[in-house]
């Protein structure tokens, strides 16, 4: 059941890395500007000004190929410690209106004013106050929607874009989306699209009208979450943003792991993942704990603390490394091994250290490897130690 | 232990001693100051087991003897009697010091001084002299580099390296480093590197430039400790400061050094210092980022730029005027190490090595080889 | 001389380290509560420093400021050094990291006055898990001055990577005979007395320093031992208030479960005829008496009845409940 009664604005920050660089770069504005990464083989576009996207430049797409389209588009590696700044500030600004935040990503977030409007006014006023402030305090154009539930906020700020500010009162939310192409239905990728194409059906006013036992024949569940979806109907709650305690993986093993070299690498691939979660997170840790449990269940836990907290796969390695060999005794059979980081803190602009300059180089050498996995999937990139391990995973 | 003393001198003594007093301690004994007579002067020690201070005044001794007496008590008590001749008595059967003064008396509980801490005194044949404004600036210069957290106790302390005609005094704590020498007036007998902890070293440097005497060096043959002596203090005595030794490898800080650079950023010491406090303001709740531009001029001055923001508090550009050498280039450091080494440079100018964002930038006093201060910048790039 | 009774094997392992000046950065003493663990770590402490020629000389100043608990380079690393870190706050039970931490910067720093820094960590079961975790890393790279000495109860109480950087010694108690002499010589104490407190000592070398030189000791235990013995009599009412006065005072009913159980187990041996093994010599005849009145397996059931709740007295049961189990289990007098 959507509950009529609540009020939520999605805003959204236009082309948000590229406004960044306009304000940090006045000179610039107005022109078509691509962030992302250079056009050799493997660059893309992070975000792309209005501008660029006059000429077909859209975001994912390799930067080569942007700049075949837009030959004077202006190329910016892009600073992702900034944006995060920036964005913080526009969180920030966010949250004197509400504590009930959900940030969906650096450049979007979700707001529940339901009950707010006693003391800021009604919501769609809230959410103009919001578009102002932002422009005027943070100098970023944003395109905000106002609507009873998460779906139809977010439709609706997209609907927007750039700059708009649409509202979606209470009871019009079929009739809102009844004329949108299925494709902006959240859900619908191209292979449903088509799939509803086929069925004769192009807008989404046209879905909602099928018989849902047709839809539920067709697309199995995801037939019925389709079907409420066109009727702008979705009470999913929000999820306001907390930090997490703790970060950390554990396997089980289906055979015993009995010697102290398979071990270590499976504890190199539990650190890794935690460090890419971590990275992930923007958080850092200090406490690393090692998870032992011997195939008679007894299990033991082990921790140590490092002078700076760290992110990095290495240092939690070594650290995890050392813990399990203090511990490592001949003869132990294990079946399980986890890894988990603790003692968490934000990953502010960090002060680079004097003696381990390792660790810079580390640093730079992760955020490498989890872009590359980010975008070619896990086993695009192993460590040589564990080719061979994922099948006794 | 029978004696007299003024007031003045005493109050004195006990303010120079009274800092190496243990605040928080394992033996109660470290609470309270030695009063002892030594060859017809009053001897004042304390210590917290890792820095001893200890002062002679002159004092009329009618018996010898020696004991303590809890320092805040003796403190505040001298300090609050009028500026005339102060009488000390111990009276052992009831183990309590009788002070007279005026027309005030008092009686203090006393621990016996068996209990205190055999502490090293007196000047060996094997010493090293440096003068005092020299050593003062050398110290501080040097120790606001060192580590105040104990996560790494060898970082607390500062390397003294003597080597043929020189010393080198070096500390760092994971973030910054400083290096600085100066030349021996005579060479050492053989090669000697110590760890000797900072707050050692600034009790010397204070102790140094408050009397501006030269302070003569001596490690004694145990090599656990290092004792500085001033001969003539003010009191009439001299001042001995006694600091343990740290035990361990002093990082190899020779290789973290530079030996190269893409820009040199020449600037006036007190305009970028000046620029880097306003830029402090707004960086406090910013993790104390303050990014540094230079700029190269074209046939004019360059310039630097100082910038900080923060979220609450707004945002600030400073810019000073530059002979910059090499190319444009943009560095974050924390503005709170930046003020620090600026505070501790006398010269009129200053220069600004650096190479990447994240390669440490060195400072440099410009007219001054001795001293090298490295600054490793804040990660602000991807 | 070493003050220690009993211990002679680990004594003249020392004395040969010592001479040879072969000695490990750490030492773990490990046996029963009371038979002079902590002892021996200030008398290794004493002749690690000692300037005298017969070390420890316990004649020296660095021997004497050992013993007195004042020398700058001896540190005893218990709740009373982890209050006075604290500076009066309420500290734990247990010992913790800011305790270990700060010997660590201790550590770092070379000998004040002698050529040994030592740290003496007694009942070192008792620190928390980071605390064990932080001493690990100065147990694993010691600045070469120092020497930490460590007891405990038990090694496996203690993690196996603390056990496994120190030289283990596993002391037992010495036997009564020794205790009886050592009381003679250094406490002047001979005759019935002497016998009585040696034997009731079991062992604990500490214990009988202490009857020794206070005599409320022995009274409290004889005032003890007859409202126990008076239990198998009373009514299960009066049993049951037992354990509800007790059961809120653990440290205490140790003593108390402790006490009986060598009176059991002297039941055991009055039954067995082994009369040079008992503890409560002095009641001798009761003992008879009783013994009588019991069958051995009976005698036999509530010696682990007892020994049960003593072991559930160190995993934090409910106190009292225990008590009431074991009012329960006590054999009535037939």
């Amino acid at each position: 059941m959507v509950y009529k009664g609540r009020r939520l604005i999605h805003i959204d920050l236009d082309a948000f890395f590229a406004s960044v660089e306009e304000l940090l770069n006045p000179g610039i504005a107005g022109q078509p500007i691509i962030v992302g990464g250079g056009p050799g083989r493997r660059g893309v576009v992070a975000s792309a000004s209005y501008a660029a996207r006059a000429y077909g430049v859209r975001s994912a797409m390799p930067t080569a190929q942007a700049l075949r389209l837009c030959p004077q588009a202006i190329l910016i590696p892009g600073d992702l410690e900034i944006y995060s700044e920036i964005s913080d500030q526009v969180m920030a600004l966010l949250k004197e209106y509400t504590p009930l935040i959900e940030k969906v990503s650096i450049d979007e977030a979700l707001l529940d004013v339901t009950g707010c409007e006693r003391l800021w006014g009604p919501a769609e006023e809230i959410a103009r106050t919001i578009q102002r402030r932002v422009k005027e305090e943070l100098g970023l154009p944003s395109s905000l929607g106002v609507a009873a539930n998460k779906l139809l906020a977010k439709m609706a700020s997209e609907e927007g874009k750039p700059g708009g500010l649409l509202v979606v009162p209470p009871g019009q939310e079929a009739a809102f989306l009844a004329p949108l192409p299925v494709e902006r239905l959240w859900g619908v990728g191209p292979a449903t699209a088509q799939r509803l194409h086929a069925l004769g059906v192009e807008a989404i006013g046209e879905l909602a009208h099928l018989p849902l036992d047709l839809l539920e024949k067709e697309f199995g569940a995801l037939g019925g979450v389709l079907y409420q979806r066109a009727w702008g109907r979705d009470d999913s709650l929000l999820t306001p943003h907390r930090e997490p305690k703790s970060i950390g993986h554990e396997h089980t093993f289906s055979r015993d792991l009995t010697t102290l070299r398979e071990v270590q690498r499976h504890l190199l691939d539990l650190c890794e993942r935690a460090g890419r979660r971590l990275r992930g997170h923007r958080m850092r840790g200090r406490t690393i704990t090692v998870k032992l449990r011997h195939s008679d269940f007894t299990t033991l836990t082990r921790s140590a603390t490092l002078p700076h907290p760290t992110d990095l796969d290495q240092v939690i390695y070594d650290q995890a490394v050392h813990i399990l060999r203090r511990e490592w005794r001949p003869g132990m059979r294990l079946r399980l091994v986890g890894v988990s980081i603790s003692n968490l803190t934000p990953r502010l602009p960090s002060q680079l250290p004097l003696f381990d300059q390792r660790e810079a180089k580390l640093s730079r050498l992760n955020r490498a490897v989890d872009e590359i996995r980010e975008r070619y999937g896990d086993g695009a990139l192993q460590r040589a130690s564990l080719q061979g391990a994922k099948e006794s995973l | 232990m029978k004696l007299s003393c003024l007031q003045e001198n005493l109050s004195r003594g006990l303010a120079i001693v009274g800092r190496a007093v243990s605040l928080r301690s394992v033996l109660p004994v470290l609470h309270n100051i030695l009063l002892a007579t030594d060859q017809s002067q009053l001897k004042l020690s304390a210590t917290d087991l890792s820095t001893c201070i200890t002062c002679w005044l002159g004092a009329k001794i009618k018996e010898e003897g020696a004991t303590t007496v809890p320092a805040r008590l003796l403190v505040d008590f001298v300090n609050s009697l009028p500026p005339e001749q102060i009488d000390l008595e111990l009276v052992t059967r009831t183990q309590t010091l009788h002070l007279k003064c005026a027309r005030t008396e008092a009686n203090i509980k006393v621990i016996d001084a068996q209990e205190f801490p055999l502490i090293p005194t007196g000047i060996e044949d094997r010493k090293i002299t440096l003068q005092p404004d020299a050593l003062r600036q050398m110290i501080e210069q040097v120790t606001l580099a060192a580590a105040t957290d104990e996560s790494r106790p060898i970082l607390t302390g500062a390397l003294a390296d003597f080597q043929e005609e020189k010393l080198t005094l070096a500390a760092a704590d994971g973030f910054r480093l400083s290096v600085r020498s100066a030349p021996l007036s005579e060479p050492v007998p053989e090669p000697m590197k110590v760890i000797i902890p900072a707050r050692a070293l600034q009790e010397v440097g204070r102790v140094a430039a408050e009397e501006g005497e030269p302070v003569e060096m001596t490690i004694p043959s145990a090599r656990n400790q290092v004792l500085f002596h001033l001969a003539g203090g003010a009191l009439g005595g001299p001042i001995e400061v006694v600091s343990q030794l740290i035990e361990g490898n002093f990082p190899d800080y020779k290789q973290i050094i530079p030996t190269s650079y893409n820009t040199r950023t020449v600037v006036d010491s007190k305009e970028f210092l000046r620029a880097a406090k306003i830029a402090l303001l707004f960086a406090r709740d910013a993790a104390n980022i303050v990014r540094l531009q230079m700029t190269p001029g074209e046939g004019e001055p360059g310039s630097l730029t100082l910038a900080a923001t923060a979220a609450e508090v707004g945002d600030n550009v400073g810019q000073i005027d530059a002979t910059i050498e090499g190319q444009a280039m943009e560095i974050a450091f924390n503005g709170r190490y930046l003020i620090d080494i600026l505070n501790a440079i006398d010269s009129a100018q200053v220069a600004l090595e650096t190479s990447t964002p994240s390669s440490p930038g060195v400072f440099r006093p410009v007219g001054d080889e001795d001293f090298v201060h490295v600054i490793m910048p804040m990660h602000i790039s991807r | 001389m070493w003050q220690v009774v009993g211990h002679e094997w680990a004594v003249t392992l020392f004395e040969n380290s010592l001479a040879q000046g072969r000695l490990s950065h750490a030492y773990l003493f490990t046996g029963p509560p009371r038979i002079g663990k902590t002892t021996l770590a200030l008398n290794l402490a004493q002749a690690l420093n000692c300037t005298g020629k017969d070390k420890p000389c316990g004649e020296c100043l660095s021997c004497q400021k050992t013993s007195q608990g004042i020398h700058p380079d001896v540190r005893m690393v218990d709740l009373a050094y982890q209050k006075g870190l604290l500076e009066g706050r309420e500290g734990s039970t247990a010992l913790g990291i800011d305790a270990i931490r700060s010997i660590q910067s201790d550590a770092a720093l070379k000998p004040f006055e002698g050529r040994w820094k030592v740290f003496i960590i007694p009942q070192a079961e008792n620190m928390t898990p980071e605390a064990a975790n932080c001493l690990l890393k100065t147990l694993e790279e010691p600045p070469s001055h120092v020497v930490l000495l460590l007891t405990a109860l038990h090694t496996d109480l203690l993690f196996p990577t603390i056990v496994s950087r120190c030289q283990v010694f596993n002391l037992r108690p010495p036997s009564t005979t020794l205790i009886r002499e050592a009381l003679g010589r250094r406490w002047d104490l001979e005759g019935e007395r002497a016998h009585l407190i040696a034997a009731l000592s079991a062992g604990r070398m500490g214990w009988a320093v202490e009857a020794a030189q206070n005599q409320a000791l022995l009274r409290e235990r004889n005032g003890r031992l007859d409202e126990l013995l008076s239990l198998p009599g009373a009514r299960r009412l009066e049993r049951l208030s037992f354990a509800q006065r007790w059961g809120s005072q653990p440290e205490r009913v140790k003593e108390i479960l402790t006490l009986w159980l060598g009176w059991w187990r002297d039941l055991l041996l009055a039954k067995e005829g082994c009369w040079d093994k008992m503890e409560n010599i002095d009641r001798k005849n009761t003992l008879l008496e009783e013994a009588e009145k019991h069958e051995l397996g009976e005698i036999k059931e509530f010696i682990s009845s007892i020994r049960e709740t003593l072991h559930e007295l160190e995993s934090n049961v409910n106190l009292r409940l225990a008590l009431e189990v074991l009012m329960l289990d006590l054999p009535s007098k037939r």
